[in-house]
């Protein structure tokens, strides 16, 4: 039996005033709009059903739309904040500007289609349309996906509107009047509520970085795909992924709105004054911002520099036992003086700022920590009023680390194990690294990479000369042995290096040609704190590849980025390493290049260059960068290129449809759209006389050959 | 809990699955916060209709002047779910928001 409610009367029949409160708290308002008086018409007592609801909600929606569309349109409006400033308009706040009425915009979206439709049976494959055609082509296509995007946009908002009308009655309906507005109360009262103390996962840096989730933060970021804000157990593998990668991944819908025009102009040029939950909000809004933008360009500069404080402070509130709420510079300097530099550091002050999330959770939670270190450490930094305490549990890791640290000072030679995919230069950088992070005279601290891959050379061949004279030096090193890089001979690299690179000039020139080299390391791994580097908590050495390694085309985005990741994650006998670690390489938490890596589970284990000519890696990158889902690509991979070539958007022949068996909604055929013009711009840069052989290939073989790097013609 | 589910609710960007990619950020923005509100009040009613009865009137007042500490292991206690409601709440916005944009040519 159907269920009938009585539809509500008086106020709460006007538009949608619960939504309207709840947003308007936010700084977003709904403009009102009177509703045309015979609308007002009460419908009486009588039972309607949903569905009678949401008709007649839809029909006086519109109908209000279509009588205000000129001048009270439905839309979203800040308030109180001031507008994003603009290059042309002096930075003086804009007027919220009045957004067509749906019907409108239903008639430009019309219009677009029309228009493009008629282009794009102009236009054909395009092999033979002039320049202007072309550019006519294009802004057509462009229009009409614009036009769409406006219409889609205010529909959603009709359908927020017209379903908070239908919940407001149905519950209304079946409790006391007024029920509504105190569960709309309820929301708003739990969803800004910290979710840190409620939310209980296993590790204690999840709950440090659940202390700054809130429910409204969870949905928005759920909305868009940031799954590990959602609380619960059940999401906990996705959770643990991607919270550590959380410092870029971050969505705050609400903060963003009311952080807009700060985040926006990027300003970080007053970092050291921000309080750390300051900047941790600044850099997630930064990434919310970044994710909606579909790219991190122009955003880069202000990124590095909030993660790396970012990162800093979450690992001194780590290693204090605080939150991010109640931890201040001022309460971390008054420690330091306390406690002395030497533990001070120990707890990795300047070291973990460069380390990164993973090497954090290594550092804070790593079982070799832990593991034999039963007394409790002397001179632990005392509990203040409004810190969190530290569990009893973490007071030997901390001992542990100090420990550490003091071995790695006192030491006379670094030993250090290979580990799968390294080389005795693996070794050597680590053996610096961890001298460095000792090195009291901070002579070396500012060392640059190109600096660094000089010295290590080095630090290779003074060993290298070492183990032969001993008889030592092996061919093939296997992991598990080691090579034991005498403190001296360290010291005899940097002092040679110092000699060597004496000026501005020389140093320039060394960056310079060791420029391609330096990118190529993962220098977070070779981060260390606390007496650990942070390869410790991997599996070695993975081969690396940017996305301008890949793609033959200038422009890679994020959102190719993130195929490429996911694709990699799916790919049998491979694993994307940092998922155990919890950071999610080539995301804006990650290394600043956008960049994904993939590691060999059994014992395999090749160059970048090796690797990127696997067919396995080769097929899957193919797949990956048509920037289609598998069920799409399968569909058109065999298809050849000549073929794909005439295909249209409106499908309105043979030729020009689409092969079926797939998903064929407008972003789908968008999607192919794209694929299509980057086929056709490579394959209008080959010469004319080769062009007849290769339209004759099938879309994967092209895709392998002329979008990929390194293609072997076919 | 059911994977399916959770691949609902977290795995997709609404934003690209609707094509709103070109759409200015505010905008964007905008369009999430109200989808959000939305969710979150349709979250409230299905705690609420959850609830047995006699403790619907409790779970508002204790909303009101309570705290999450106490209020999660309250509604479990009394068989509520809130970690699948909230994922089913936003699995079923985002499907609704999928169909309705699919339809628009």
């Amino acid at each position: 039996m159907t269920e009938r409610i009585p539809a509500s009367s008086g106020p709460e029949e006007q538009l949608p005033s619960v939504l309207e409160a709840g947003l308007k708290r936010r700084g977003i308002e709904l403009p009102k709009q009177e509703e045309p008086q015979a609308l007002k018409t009460q419908e009486g007592n009588e039972l309607k059903t949903s569905r009678e609801i949401a008709h007649e909600r839809a029909e006086k929606i519109a109908a209000t739309e279509k009588t205000e569309a000129e001048t009270t349109h439905f839309f979203l409006r800040r308030k109180g904040i001031p507008d994003e400033p603009r290059a042309d308009a002096g930075g003086a706040p804009e007027a919220p500007e009045a957004r067509p009425s749906i019907e409108v915009l239903k008639e430009q979206l019309d219009a677009a289609r029309d228009e493009f439709l008629k282009t794009e049976k102009e236009y054909g494959d395009g092999t033979r349309a002039s320049d202007e055609l072309a550019d006519r082509y294009y802004d057509a296509r462009d229009a009409y996906e614009r036009a769409r995007a406006e219409y889609v946009a205010e529909d959603v908002l009709k359908y927020v509107r017209e379903e908070t009308e239908i919940l407001e009655q149905r519950v209304d309906a079946g409790e006391a009047k007024g029920v509504f507005e105190k569960l709309h109360g309820a929301w708003g009262w739990l969803s800004e509520k910290n979710m840190g103390k409620v939310w209980d996962p296993e590790s204690r840096i999840l709950k440090i970085g659940a202390r700054m989730v809130n429910l409204r933060t969870a949905i928005s970021g759920a909305l868009i795909g940031a799954a590990w804000m959602i609380p619960g157990a059940g999401v906990g593998v996705l959770a643990a992924r991607q919270a550590l990668a959380g410092a870029g991944m971050t969505f705050m819908a609400y903060d963003l709105q009311r952080k807009y025009a700060e985040v926006k102009a990027a300003d970080v040029s007053k970092l050291d004054k921000l309080a750390p939950q300051e900047v941790a909000e600044k850099f997630h809004a930064l990434a919310a911002l970044a994710k909606l933008k579909g790219s991190w360009q122009g955003l880069e500069g202000a990124r590095e520099k909030l993660r790396e404080r970012y990162e800093r402070d979450m690992a001194i509130a780590v290693a204090w036992g605080m939150d991010l709420q109640g931890y201040t510079w001022e309460l971390a300097d008054k420690e330091q003086k306390k406690e002395g530099a030497r533990k001070w550091r120990a707890v990795g002050a300047g070291v973990l700022g460069g380390l990164g999330l993973a090497g954090l959770r290594h550092f804070a939670f790593g079982a070799d920590v832990a593991a034999g270190v039963k007394a409790p450490a002397p001179g632990l930094p005392p509990v203040h009023e409004g810190m969190t305490p530290l569990p009893s549990e973490d007071v030997p890791k901390i001992t542990a680390a100090i420990s550490a640290s003091e071995a790695i000072k006192n030491a006379t030679e670094f030993s250090v194990p290979f580990q799968p995919g390294e080389s005795p230069l693996h070794e050597a950088r680590k053996a610096l690294a961890l001298y460095l992070s000792e090195d009291e005279s901070q002579a070396f601290r500012a060392l640059s990479p190109a600096e660094k891959l000089w010295a290590e050379e080095r630090l290779w061949k003074l060993t290298q000369e070492q183990l032969k004279a001993a008889g030592a030096l092996k061919d093939v090193w296997q992991p598990g042995d080691q090579i034991a890089f005498k403190k001296e001979a360290v010291q005899q690299a940097l002092s040679e290096l110092q000699q060597k690179f004496d000026s501005p000039e020389k140093l320039k020139a060394l960056a310079e040609n060791l420029r391609d080299h330096v990118g190529k390391v993962d220098w977070k791994r070779y981060a260390v704190a606390a007496g650990h580097g942070a390869w410790e908590g991997d599996t070695g050495v993975r081969f690396r590849v940017s996305t301008a390694d890949i793609l033959r085309e200038p422009k890679a985005n994020e959102r190719m980025l993130d195929a490429l990741l996911e694709e990699a994650r799916r790919y049998p006998g491979i694993t994307v390493p940092g998922e155990e670690a919890g950071t999610l390489l080539g995301t804006p938490g990650g290394a600043g290049t956008p960049h994904f890596e993939y590691s060999f589970e059994d014992g395999t284990v090749v160059s970048a260059e090796e690797a990127a000519r696997l067919e396995l890696v080769r097929d899957k990158l193919a797949e990956a960068v048509s920037g289609l889902d598998a069920g799409e690509y399968n569909a058109i991979r065999t298809m050849r290129v000549s073929d794909i070539l005439k295909k249209s958007f409106w499908q309105l022949t043979d030729e020009t449809r689409w092969p079926e068996g797939t998903r064929q909604t407008h972003v789908d055929i968008m999607n192919r759209l794209h694929l299509k013009d980057r086929i056709k711009a490579a394959f209008e840069a080959l010469p004319e006389q080769s062009r007849a052989d290769v339209g004759g290939l099938d879309v994967h073989d092209f895709i392998r050959t002329y979008l990929l790097k390194g293609g072997t013609k076919v | 809990m059911d994977k399916e589910l959770i691949r609902k609710a977290l795995g997709a960007n609404i934003v690209e699955e609707l094509g709103l990619g070109i759409l200015p950020e505010e905008q964007k923005i905008n369009m999430l916060a109200a989808v959000t509100e939305l969710i979150g009040v349709r979250l409230m009613a299905r705690v609420h209709e959850a609830l047995p009865e006699g403790d619907r009137e409790a779970f508002v007042k204790s909303v009101e002047g309570g705290s999450p500490e106490t209020l999660f292991p309250w509604l479990k206690e009394r068989g509520v779910d809130f970690d699948q409601l909230l994922l089913e709440e936003i699995a079923k916005a985002k499907e609704d928001l999928k169909k309705r944009a699919q339809a628009v040519k």
